[in-house]
């Protein structure tokens, strides 16, 4: 009302509106400025690490998207992730170096067949409700996954060897596999696997998600959707891993998600102070954050599958090994990392991610585009160039369909576009097809040549997922490729518990898809977020997930 | 008068029927369902997919969803989300709040900004104010909602400071949203009321006030003005679908809380019945308003009074 009040002078609000006309240019075309002037007025360097740490205060953290669900059995996006991770612990701990540490569980044996694994677990930890943690909270946690009622799916993916759990006394739990996992022990860690409280689960039932409860650093206190999630510190804490320097209650008072899903709000909101740190900074804003003094930029590049393009075989001609090289080799995989992310993402090799276990650092550098031997390979196979430049065979062009999702999430429709035009110049057409509903499309109807795909995964078990024939539970493998030899490595990589002999399988796969030209890997995505340097000891799990047990926030 | 209210609230129901089987084809034929846009790629079984879609009702043939659906629905019974099965006239509820508070403050904004500006410019005619007014409605009617938020947060959050680029708890948090949806509306008045204004001044009773030598500012300010509102009032009316509309977007981009972004996630998630709740619930406002939009008249032209409306000129 005042503001209309005061408008009431009709040259006061010509002036204002030519005045944010104004603005709003010189705002946009000076943003490199900017950061400059910020940097001027920033505060001088981080306190002294040898000063105690500050208790209290709340950490503010900006969120991309909005969580589903934060039922950790049920949600299987990474934003939700992002925020259970502080509510509940896991049994096992994944340093960010891949090692796997006590925590709910204290120590743990395999029997020599590989099939069975007894925890002990911690006999001082009690869920934010009360409840006490035990063994038999650990057993109904397990089996509450697998009841298909529950509707669980990434953390129903992480138990596909699962058989049973059993209490073996009040603080022993065993679990008998089908058949022995390598990745059974280090997928516990996985924030999907963490431990809920078995009375609230009970009482909430698929409403859990509403309402966490777990034993965690922080306690849940509530949700406003499309706006906040707010935490508040556990003072009963005192089970953090040995990892972090404080074991006990956290230093923070409380902990504020807030839901803001334009990119250039949510890094408006880091830089006026409204939030101290955000997630999914895109790659064109790196630069300025990191030059402005009163953030960090950190950067945590994903384990498991990179983003890679899946060639489907079940079409003609690419199920010719020398048609598929000729789009490997005609893809100029550096133009596009380039050109889309600014150096911030790193070119993938390999269809594991680096950091990844298994991941053979050998591939790197090893395919580079090559137009001219591309073309050579096509010619071969009798696609020559028609009137319009585009190969023909038997009166057939040479057209592939490229199934991108919308939205256009991490710039991919980009690599779509450039992709289109790099092959056309080796003679390839490409139909770009933008869907909402890829399921539909790609695992239902076949109708793509060129689909890209990755997912998280800490280990190289995740392959299986994309590259077996029959990996995607229940679905069609992504490429069509029925190769046994393939099959039959990575089957062998999911049981054998020795880790040189592990090592080897999983080098051997990875070569055998890049030789097959099965995918062409493009880039591995990272989670980037950006922090206020009042904020210290902001950590990461080996997953990119934050920890906050150390966090303090210094006003 | 009792019978004009009666026949438009009966077409008002025929309007809000009308949208909401609209918007149930158009889902139902569109690629795609709840369960698929929410599961990730191959995390799920076929065979389990089809028994989620079976527990939903969605693999029924159409009549059949449709039948349930708008049998449910006379009876008031909106139905639950598919994604998080809350109750979906609650979660709407909720969030009425918040976008009403948007929607009022700048339909305050566009109507102050519109009719001050579109008068002045008017009175102005031909020269460089008129000029410039002009450029600001043009400016107001043709920059996406978005680009104008962005630029409002460049300039009052990031480089000055002065007010939160996002949040919906308190006053401060709304005048950057409603400064952006403003604009837009105000360009649209601000463009109906200087050629009304220009129409006005132009026919032949203008001419006999003056030369009855009325001074300029009584022949202006109660004669031609007065005339020239009606149509920016229905302009009016018609401007709440332009701020539902854009509460989608301007909801998103300051992160606000309100039905705008439920209904943008509720489309992108498949999400028919929340869907339909806030299709039903905005026409219903949109018509509602008009309504009333429609009574005003007699409150400003004694002609349409004294004859009734529709009858009037």
């Amino acid at each position: 009302m005042t503001l209309l009040k005061r408008n009431r002078n009709p040259m006061t609000a010509f002036a204002l509106v030519s005045l944010l006309l104004f603005a709003g240019c010189s705002a946009s075309a000076g943003s490199s400025a900017e950061s400059g002037s910020a940097s001027a007025s920033a505060e001088p360097g981080r306190s002294a690490a040898s000063q105690a740490p500050i208790s209290g205060g709340d950490l503010t953290y900006g969120l991309a998207t909005s969580p589903d669900s934060l039922d950790p059995h049920v949600s299987g996006l990474d934003v939700a992730s992002r925020v259970f991770r502080s509510i509940y612990d896991s049994l096992v701990f994944l340093t960010e170096d891949n090692q796997i540490k006590p925590w709910l569980a204290s120590e743990w044996s395999v029997s020599p067949d590989g099939k069975r694994y007894t925890f002990k677990l911690r006999q001082d930890v009690k869920f934010h409700d009360g409840t006490p943690f035990n063994a038999e909270a650990v057993k109904k946690n397990f089996d509450r996954i697998v009841d298909p009622s529950t509707e669980a799916s990434i953390a129903l993916s992480y138990l596909t060897q699962y058989e049973s759990s059993e209490v073996v006394d009040p603080y022993t739990v065993r679990f008998n596999l089908k058949k022995p996992s390598a990745a059974f022990l280090r997928n516990l860690s996985q924030p999907s696997l963490a431990i809920v409280s078995p009375t609230a689960a009970e009482k909430y039932g698929k409403q859990l998600g509403q309402h966490p409860v777990g034993t965690g650093p922080f306690r849940f206190v509530k949700w406003e959707e499309n706006s906040e999630i707010k935490l508040e510190r556990n003072p009963d804490y005192n089970w953090a891993p040995d990892a972090f320097d404080n074991q006990g209650k956290p230093y923070l008072d409380t902990v504020t998600f807030k839901i803001i899903p334009e990119e250039a709000t949510r890094i408006g909101s880091l830089q006026s102070g409204q939030v101290l740190a955000i997630e999914t900074v895109p790659a064109q804003n790196v630069a300025a954050l990191k030059n402005d003094s009163r953030f960090t930029i950190a950067s945590h590049d994903a384990l498991g599958l990179p983003f890679a393009l899946f060639i489907n075989e079940r079409q003609a001609p690419w199920n010719d090994l020398k048609a598929r090289q000729a789009l490997q080799l005609g893809i100029d995989v550096d133009a596009i990392v380039k050109t889309l992310y600014f150096g911030v993402y790193k070119r993938a090799w390999s269809p594991l991610a680096p950091g990844t276990f298994g991941y053979d650092p050998a591939l790197e550098n090893g395919i580079q585009s090559d137009k001219e031997k591309a073309k050579r390979l096509l010619d071969e196979l009798g696609w020559k160039p028609g009137k319009d430049g585009i190969r023909e065979k038997d009166g057939k062009k040479l057209t592939i369909r490229y199934v991108e999702s919308i939205p256009n999430k991490d710039k991919k429709q980009d690599i779509a576009a450039i992709v289109q035009q790099q092959l056309k110049e080796i003679g390839v057409a490409v139909e770009l097809h933008f869907t909402k509903d890829v399921s539909q499309v790609v695992l239902m109807d076949h109708a793509y040549e060129l689909f890209g795909g990755g997912t998280a995964g800490l280990d190289p078990s995740a392959l299986t997922t994309f590259y077996h024939t029959h990996g995607l539970t229940g679905w069609p493998s992504l490429s069509g490729f029925d190769d046994p030899k393939l099959d039959e490595l990575l089957e062998r990589g999911e049981t054998e518990l020795d880790d040189a002999k592990r090592l080897e399988i999983y080098q051997e796969a990875q070569h055998y898809i890049v030789d097959h030209a099965v995918t062409i890997p493009i880039y591995v995505s990272p989670s980037i977020s950006a922090v206020s340097k009042k904020v210290e000891n902001l950590k990461y799990d080996a997953l990119g997930y934050l920890l906050l047990h150390d966090t303090t926030v210094r006003n | 008068m009792l019978k004009f209210i009666v026949f438009r609230l009966a077409a008002s129901l025929f309007v809000i029927c009308g949208s909401s089987v609209l918007v149930f084809c158009i889902l139902y034929w569109l690629p795609g369902d709840a369960v698929l846009s929410r599961l990730a790629l191959g995390t799920a079984s076929p065979e389990r997919i089809a028994e989620i879609r079976h527990g939903l009702g969605l693999d029924a043939p159409f009549y059949q969803q449709f039948g349930v659906y708008f049998g449910r629905m006379f009876r008031g019974d909106f139905g639950e989300s598919l994604v998080s099965a809350e109750p979906v006239l609650p979660k709407i509820m909720e969030h009425v709040p918040a976008t009403l508070a948007l929607a009022l403050t700048s339909t305050a904004i566009s109507a102050g900004l519109g009719v001050l500006l579109g008068v002045w410019s008017a009175f102005h005619r031909g020269g460089a104010v008129d000029a410039a007014v002009r450029i600001v409605g043009l400016f107001g009617v043709s920059m996406p909602a978005f680009w104008s938020g962005i630029m409002l947060i460049l300039l009052f959050s990031v480089r000055l400071g002065w007010l939160p680029p996002m949040g919906s708890d308190g006053v401060r948090t709304l005048i950057l949203p409603s400064l952006t949806l403003g604009i837009v509306g105000t360009g649209l008045i601000l463009r109906m009321v200087r050629s009304s204004v220009l129409d006005t001044i132009r026919e032949p009773f203008i001419v006999t006030l003056r030369a009855k030598g009325l001074s300029e500012r009584a022949v202006m300010y109660r004669h031609a003005l007065r005339n020239a509102l009606i149509p920016a009032v229905t302009m009016l009316g018609m401007l709440v679908g332009e701020m539902m509309a854009g509460a989608v977007v301007v909801e998103t981009v300051f992160a606000r809380q309100g039905i705008g972004r439920v209904l943008a996630d509720a489309i992108a998630g498949k999400d028919l019945p929340v869907v339909q709740g806030v299709v039903v619930f905005s026409a219903g406002l949109y018509v509602l308003v008009n309504l009333l939009v429609d009574l005003s008249y007699m409150l400003i032209d004694p002609r349409i009074r004294r004859t009734g409306i529709g009858r009037g000129t």
